[in-house]
């Protein structure tokens, strides 16, 4: 699973500094944690790890290589799969639909094959359907499997985004704010699956504003304030340090 | 049946085709991708004018009465291919400047602009497809086939339009109903996301516009082969509009729903006006197309914004519940 | 160097109509987001109203503030009764588009139906002529002129100083936080596009009394022009619409007088394509950026 170095990097908005020089690194096979106040930069540092924001400056180097300024298809490509801070699901397509579009991009995909190659592509599609459908179980989503994913609940939405992510297999995975706006019943369902991808050796990164989630599952962690880390470390310390207590209080 | 009302028939199926031709590959673009091609009648145009000069031979021959850019006399089927081909390429140089650099909302408004841009130039420029009069004298590749009566020649002609028909919608089925199509209608659904999971949202969006862009040549070319005429008072940019309205009415991303869309509202509504007790003045017939075409797209959008034939729920699981018995099914109660 | 004057001269006038207009729909754009592409059908019914009123012989500029008054209503009639119950219907910012569409097509044909496909034109005497230097102007264009002037600096001063304005502002640059804030958005919107409405009708009149005849399409066709200017200068900035119309006022005329009178309008989209390749948010508007960035 990747590992993910970021030196310097730097992002602003017509004179705000959004990301103000920022250095961390993230070991493989952790859950680290992001946390900070908002405004603190934490989506846009996701964002820019994702592609789809483009860093004024900086490098962020997955296993060595560095991919920043690429953009989204291309990162995603590479392994490092997003979800977004607001569930983001295909509303039109049904929740198999969803879930299938997280596989990584096939051949079966190209005009080429769909149009001529029917067999081959039915065949590795079936593949796709037994996984979506087992995902969809363990997700307790599949007497869902055929409804419109836009007529489900927003806690119902999460669980798909997070299906189809983990459709992707991704080497580096990118979680923004992964329990906002979800109903109580569902946040230990959300965490028990990041903590069951974090046991399978996933490399996961954690953005969140509650202390308390973060707190509950992950180890290392990147407090951000002000586009700046504050601190980096163990969670233990990290909630001792003066400097992330002000920057809560004040943020 | 009379030799006129064969004929009639004969424009109608004609018509039919080539407006369900054309409304397919807007379906492409906008039912199923989402892109909103506000220039789509400047291919069908293209089409149409390519098919006209591969096919009508030097302007310096019939008497030098129209003046138009190049001129040959290719034979059947050349003028058709090379007509998809322009489409094609037209649509790929405006892509790359609509699609590849500019946000969304102003992606459709340019596409507006250049709409109106290709007609000025095509009524001003008089030596590219003689100006405002337009091209006459389109020859039929059915008045190739000598020993046929005109009439049969016409119904040649019908035949091949069915058969193109046919052809762009096996295409449609093949594209849409695939993991490709899958892509597409996730361009449509959610770009970030779609990008998010690796897939590149503006080569779809660029590949559609060309594929669509040739289907729209391709009704352009037939058309205008029937017609025998194409003038720049008749691809209008409204009249994108019109196929707007057919997929909406027929269903967006349906393959056949548009079909029937197109149908109804390229042709039938063109058809009601003419039989309805309020004279022949052909402005005020024009106009009445026009107000219902437009009440239509508002009505539809309001009550069946899905269209007539809705896009399909797409199943995948083959495994389905065990039936029950059929007598417990038919008399439950048991009279 | 006379030519060039005096195509500026005319480049001015012509600028002085889209400025009214532009400012009009740009304006409307940025309070609603809604693109209405039935400005040009408002800018046509209401240059009919004029000309009703002034061919039972009322003057072209009592006609125009009738016009102004009945582009207001109409506006505002048409968001009440379709935009508005579409938007709440749930249809998205594309759908709406079309519905603006139908919309146009609908008024547009519906009146060609009604006066028929001829031209028309206003009792309007073009007034004396005023010598600048290379070029020539008359009383007429003049007062089109001023008016643009007025209504542009009108605009502006209300954007800036009155509370509906500031209220039109927040409304533009963030709906929700506006709402919070408690601003009454559903008559602020209402007021946007009577306004709006108000300066389509101007501009209609303007519009007709340059082109000296007009038909039942003039005003859909002119919108095109309109919205390039518009979206020149970037979409939502009122200055932003002025700047446009001036470039694209002046690019026309000076177009026309050096090149080919027919494709002046061409030369005008080439520079908007242009300017939007290179700078897609177009040339004013810090709006826009941000319209760009959240979307």
């Amino acid at each position: 699973m990747s590992e993910l170095a970021v030196q310097g990097l730097r992002k602003s908005y017509g004179g705000v500094h959004a990301v103000d020089g920022v250095s961390f690194e993230i070991p493989s096979g952790s859950l680290t944690g992001m946390i900070g106040p908002n405004g603190a930069g934490k989506s846009t540092v996701l964002g820019m790890i994702a592609g789809a924001i483009k860093p004024d400056h900086g490098s962020i180097r997955l296993d060595g290589h560095d991919i920043a300024g690429l953009r989204s298809h291309r990162t995603a490509r590479r392994g490092v799969i997003r979800t977004f801070q607001a569930a983001s699901v295909f509303p039109h397509m049904t929740v198999l639909e969803n879930l299938l579009l997280g596989t990584p991009p096939w051949t079966g995909e190209r005009i080429y094959a769909s149009m001529f190659l029917r067999g081959r592509w039915r065949r590795e599609e079936r593949t796709q359907v037994a996984e979506a459908l087992a995902l969809l179980e363990r997700l307790e989503l599949q007497p869902h499997a055929d409804t419109y994913a836009g007529e489900l609940s927003g806690g119902q939405k999460r669980l798909v985004e997070l299906g189809r992510v983990m459709m992707a297999r991704p080497s580096l995975l990118l979680l923004d704010e992964p329990v906002a706006g979800v109903s109580r019943t569902l946040v230990p369902v959300i965490e028990e699956i990041i903590a069951e991808l974090r046991r399978s050796g996933l490399t996961v990164l954690l953005v969140e504003h509650e202390l308390a989630v973060v707190e509950r599952l992950c180890s290392p962690v990147i407090v951000l304030a002000q586009g700046r880390v504050l601190v980096q470390g163990e969670m233990a310390e990290v909630r001792a340090h003066p400097e992330v207590r002000r920057a809560y209080l004040v943020g | 049946m009379s030799a006129a009302t064969q004929y009639y028939i004969a424009t109608i199926l004609v018509y039919i085709c080539v407006n369900v031709i054309a409304s397919w590959g807007l379906d492409l673009q906008f039912g199923v991708t989402g892109v909103l091609n506000f220039a789509f009648i400047i291919f069908q145009a293209a089409g149409a004018y390519t098919a006209a000069m591969l096919s009508l031979g030097p302007s310096s021959a019939s008497g030098s009465f129209q003046h138009y850019l190049i001129g040959v006399h290719l034979p059947f089927p050349l003028p058709l291919i090379g007509a998809m081909l322009v489409g094609g390429a037209l649509s790929a140089l405006i892509g790359l400047i609509t699609l590849r650099r500019l946000r969304s909302d102003y992606q459709a408004m340019v596409m507006l602009v250049i709409s109106v841009v290709a007609t000025l130039v095509a009524e001003s420029v008089i030596g590219l497809a003689n100006g405002s009069a337009g091209l006459s004298l389109i020859p039929n590749p059915a008045q190739a086939l000598s020993g046929f009566t005109r009439q049969t020649q016409t119904w040649f002609f019908v035949g091949l339009c069915v058969i193109c028909m046919l052809i762009v919608g096996a295409v449609m089925y093949a594209l849409v109903y695939s993991p490709y199509g899958r892509v597409l209608r996730g361009v449509r659904e959610n770009e970030s996301a779609v990008e998010a999971m690796g897939r590149n949202a503006t080569r779809a969006r660029m590949q559609v516009f060309v594929i669509g862009g040739a289907m729209a040549a391709l009704s352009g070319a037939l058309l205008a082969q029937f017609i025998g005429a194409w003038a720049p008072s008749g691809w209008l940019y409204p009249e994108t509009f019109v196929f707007f309205t057919a997929v909406i009415v027929g269903g967006r991303g349906s393959v056949s729903g548009v079909a029937i869309g197109a149908a109804l509202v390229a042709v039938g509504i063109q058809q009601a006006v003419q039989y309805m007790p309020i004279g022949s003045d052909p402005t005020l017939l024009a106009a009445l197309e026009w107000i219902i075409t437009g009440l239509v797209t508002l009505i539809f959008l309001w009550l069946r914004p899905q269209g007539l034939l809705p896009e399909r729920r797409r199943r995948y699981r083959r495994a389905r519940p065990a039936r029950l018995a059929r007598a417990e099914v038919r008399d439950p109660v048991g009279t | 160097m006379a030519v060039f004057v005096s195509a500026v001269g005319f480049g001015v006038v012509t600028a002085a109509i889209l400025a009214i207009s532009a400012v009009g729909f740009t304006l409307q754009f940025s309070v609603t987001n809604v693109f209405n592409l039935a400005f040009g059908s408002v800018m046509t019914l209401s240059g009919f109203v004029a000309y009703w009123l002034n061919a039972a012989g009322l003057n072209v500029w009592v006609a125009m503030a009738a016009a102004a008054l009945s582009g207001g209503l109409i506006s505002l009639a048409i968001n009440e009764v379709i935009y508005t119950p579409f938007i709440r219907h749930g249809l998205n910012l594309f759908g709406m588009v079309i519905v603006t569409i139908s919309v146009a097509v609908i008024f547009d044909h519906g009146l060609q139906a009604a006066v028929g496909p001829t031209f028309f034109s206003y009792v309007a005497p073009a007034g004396r002529a005023f010598h600048f230097a290379d070029f020539v102007l008359t009383r007429q264009e003049l007062i089109i002129i001023g008016i643009a002037l007025v209504l542009t600096i009108l605009v502006q001063v209300g954007l800036q100083y009155t509370r509906v304005g500031k209220a039109m502002r927040g409304l533009a640059v963030n709906a929700s936080l506006a709402r919070a804030c408690g601003i009454p958005t559903r008559q602020v919107i209402a007021l946007a596009w009577f306004v709006s409405g108000v300066l389509a009708g101007i501009g209609g009149v303007a519009l007709f009394l340059d082109t000296s005849t007009f038909t039942a399409t003039t005003g859909s066709e002119f919108l095109i022009v309109i919205i390039a200017a518009a979206v020149l200068g970037g979409i939502g900035s009122p200055r932003g619409a002025v700047l446009g119309a001036l470039v694209v006022g002046i690019v026309t005329e000076v177009g026309a007088a050096y090149w080919n009178p027919e494709l002046k309008d061409v030369l005008a989209f080439g520079v908007l394509i242009a300017v939007l390749l290179v700078r897609p948010q177009g040339l004013f508007s810090r709006l826009a950026t941000e319209r760009a960035i959240t979307r």
